[in-house]
């Protein structure tokens, strides 16, 4: 799913202070990007308006040339159901719920669990948790826990995977197993996958990075 | 969304516990302080309706006074000056026209029965004992249409008395003060106007002491004769064929005539507004403990909503509307209580059922010495309305709050 930002200003508080100063860039379907830059330079806003979790001031997002501006709250709500993946620094699984049924909540807004199930099952397996399905998020180490949240955000297969500093939690060993599996996901599943990290060498990973400095974009680099 | 809705529940065992366990005890006792009032109500009711009747027409207590002698005597705007005001009573009680009344009766459909009585007190003599006591003479194939006395008599038959003369039925309270038994003879009298023997036929048991220790029933003709008054009769009671009629039927007859008409409902007034103090009291009293389980699910919930901030996020990022979390936390306070609500039910009709088994002194109530606790449908259905509809008002107001909730501003205040 190509993404294309337009001019996109994003202003926070009282009095208003603009974080996003009009970034512009085009995000071409299937790509790996990693947003880079120093704390504060606006990188989770950029993320999260391009994700319409949050809206721009000014501006606008385009998901295959579509206007996200226009589009009204329920499309919203399917549009993030079915075409995205989100995957945060903490993995925010519910603790009530066991591995399988935390990765399939996305397909029970829609009652399409048991569609899913299969799919679920093979990406545990994949991200090699395939004993623990029946285990609750308290009774996992970290690195699973974060494996279980990225199966959670690929169950629906989405087009396009957000992911704020997957690895920010994370020991180095898990950290790369993380980075393997997005790599991973993106080259058979052509999703598009748009990471934060402060890592320079999981930023290597990606195809592209973009790079923030105070609201503005600072660059790309291949 | 139901089944993350229960798992949260499972999840805070404890804490479901308590405000399960406050909701069940309002329901429960609802709806047993309701089974103990309606029942002593329903109780008294039925006797208020059938040991009596439904309308009663007696002589209008009339005072004479100044106003009576001015109006009736003299014109209007005479000068009178009194040497002693006048003070006293009319002499006679007794109803004048009531052959007027009988075909009136006769006439209206909605009368079901009624019988002519005569009721004065007499003075009771057995041995050396002497008590005072109301003596009734009424027709006993009428009496027996108009009360539905029946199953308070303990001994021997009412329509037993028109097979002989001088016979009665006595309350059991009154036999026994007098220290007699059936079959005995006492003696009724009527200061100067004489006195009878009488034979006793037969007893009954109000469960109303004064009832029952003085009250006796004999047959009109009788007690006419005692009273040297044929054909005089006190009063009329009426049975009507719907009892909802009675108010309307006394009110309407009441102001047409000389006689003082009166429902059950005017007669036994202060009783009924002792029920309605009751049914306060107990409406209170659910509303009280009602709204204590509301603040508990209030608390629960707003207390849960705040934990689950991140969750909340988390579902509204993956295409969770407002609805369905709001609907997440007030399926919630709604599952409390309808467990809730259930449970108080079934606990209530618990110990309503046994508290139905207590004895009380044989035979003061009706159900043969037990406790009379009310089943009424009417209020279960109301106790569980309560329980539930408190819950969801209370757990609606977080569960409202959850739903406007923005990931993006739940993100940015938790960093």
């Amino acid at each position: 799913m190509k993404i294309e930002a337009k001019g996109i200003r994003k202003s926070f508080g009282q009095p208003q202070q603009e974080v996003l100063h009009g970034i512009d860039f085009i995000i071409q379907s299937g790509e790996f990007i990693a947003l880079t830059g120093k704390s504060g330079s606006g990188k989770s806003t950029l993320l999260y308006t391009l994700s319409t979790l949050d809206k721009p001031t000014a501006g606008k997002v385009f998901y295959d040339d579509e206007d996200t501006s226009i589009w009204d709250t329920q499309k919203v709500h399917r549009f993030r159901n079915q075409k995205t993946g989100f995957v945060f620094q903490f993995h925010y699984l519910l603790p009530e719920l066991n591995v399988i049924e935390n990765i399939l909540l996305p397909a029970m807004k829609t009652q399409s669990q048991e569609t899913y199930r299969k799919r679920g099952m093979e990406l545990l397996d994949i991200f090699g948790i395939a004993d623990k399905v029946n285990r609750f998020p308290g009774q996992l180490s970290g690195g699973e826990q974060q494996r279980v949240a990225i199966a959670r955000a690929l169950v629906m297969k989405p087009r396009v995977l957000f992911a704020d500093e997957p690895t920010g939690n994370l020991d180095t060993y898990n950290g790369d197993l993380v980075m393997n599996l997005l790599k991973k996901i993106n080259q058979e599943e052509k999703t598009t996958i748009l990471l934060i990290t402060h890592d320079p060498d999981f930023a290597k990973l990606a195809q592209r990075q973009i790079h923030l400095v105070d609201g503005r974009v600072n660059g790309t680099a291949i | 969304m139901n089944f993350l809705a229960i798992r949260y529940l499972l999840s805070k065992k404890r804490q479901t516990i308590l405000t399960l366990i406050g909701i069940t005890l309002g329901t429960a006792g609802y709806v047993a302080i309701s089974g103990i009032m309606l029942g002593f109500q329903t109780y008294l009711l039925d006797q208020f309706i059938n040991s009596d009747c439904h309308v009663r027409i007696q002589a209008r207590d009339e005072p004479v006074d100044e106003k009576f002698v001015r109006e009736t005597l003299f014109d209007e705007g005479a000068k009178i000056n009194w040497i002693a005001p006048p003070s006293g009573r009319r002499g006679e009680d007794n109803i004048e026209n009531v052959p007027a009344w009988t075909e009136r009766l006769d006439r209206d459909p909605r009368v079901e029965a009624y019988a002519l009585q005569l009721n004065y007190p007499v003075l009771t003599q057995f041995a050396k004992i002497t008590t005072s006591t109301q003596l009734i003479g009424m027709s006993p194939e009428d009496f027996l249409r108009v009360s539905k006395i029946e199953p308070y008599v303990t001994h021997g038959s009412f329509m037993n008395l028109s097979k002989g003369a001088f016979q009665i039925m006595v309350g059991e309270d009154l036999l026994t003060k007098l220290g007699a038994r059936i079959g005995d003879s006492i003696l009724l009298s009527l200061g100067q106007k004489g006195s009878q023997a009488f034979k006793i036929i037969g007893t009954f048991r109000f469960g109303m002491r004064n009832k029952d220790e003085g009250t006796i029933y004999g047959r009109l003709a009788d007690v006419q004769t005692l009273n040297h008054s044929p054909s005089k009769v006190s009063s009329i009671a009426v049975r009507l064929i719907d009892t909802d009629n009675s108010l309307e039927f006394a009110k309407e007859a009441s102001g047409r005539s000389k006689e003082l008409v009166q429902s059950w409902e005017q007669i036994n007034e202060n009783t009924l507004s002792v029920f309605k103090t009751q049914d306060i009291v107990r409406y209170s009293m659910t509303i009280a403990i009602l709204v204590v389980a509301g603040f508990g699910i209030f608390n629960v919930l707003s207390m849960t909503v705040t934990q689950k901030r991140k969750e909340i996020a988390i579902l509204r990022s993956i295409g969770y509307e407002p609805t369905d979390i709001t609907g997440l936390f007030l399926t919630q306070g709604t599952i409390l209580g309808f467990v809730g609500g259930a449970l108080g039910l079934l606990i209530g009709y618990l110990i309503c059922v046994m508290l139905s088994h207590i004895e009380v002194t044989p035979g003061r109530a009706l159900g043969m010495g037990h406790m009379l606790i009310s089943f009424e449908p009417k209020t279960y259905f109301i106790a569980f309305c309560c329980a539930f509809f408190s819950s969801a008002i209370s757990s609606f107001i977080p569960a409202r709050g959850a739903g406007k909730m923005e990931p993006m501003d739940i993100m940015r205040s938790d960093g």
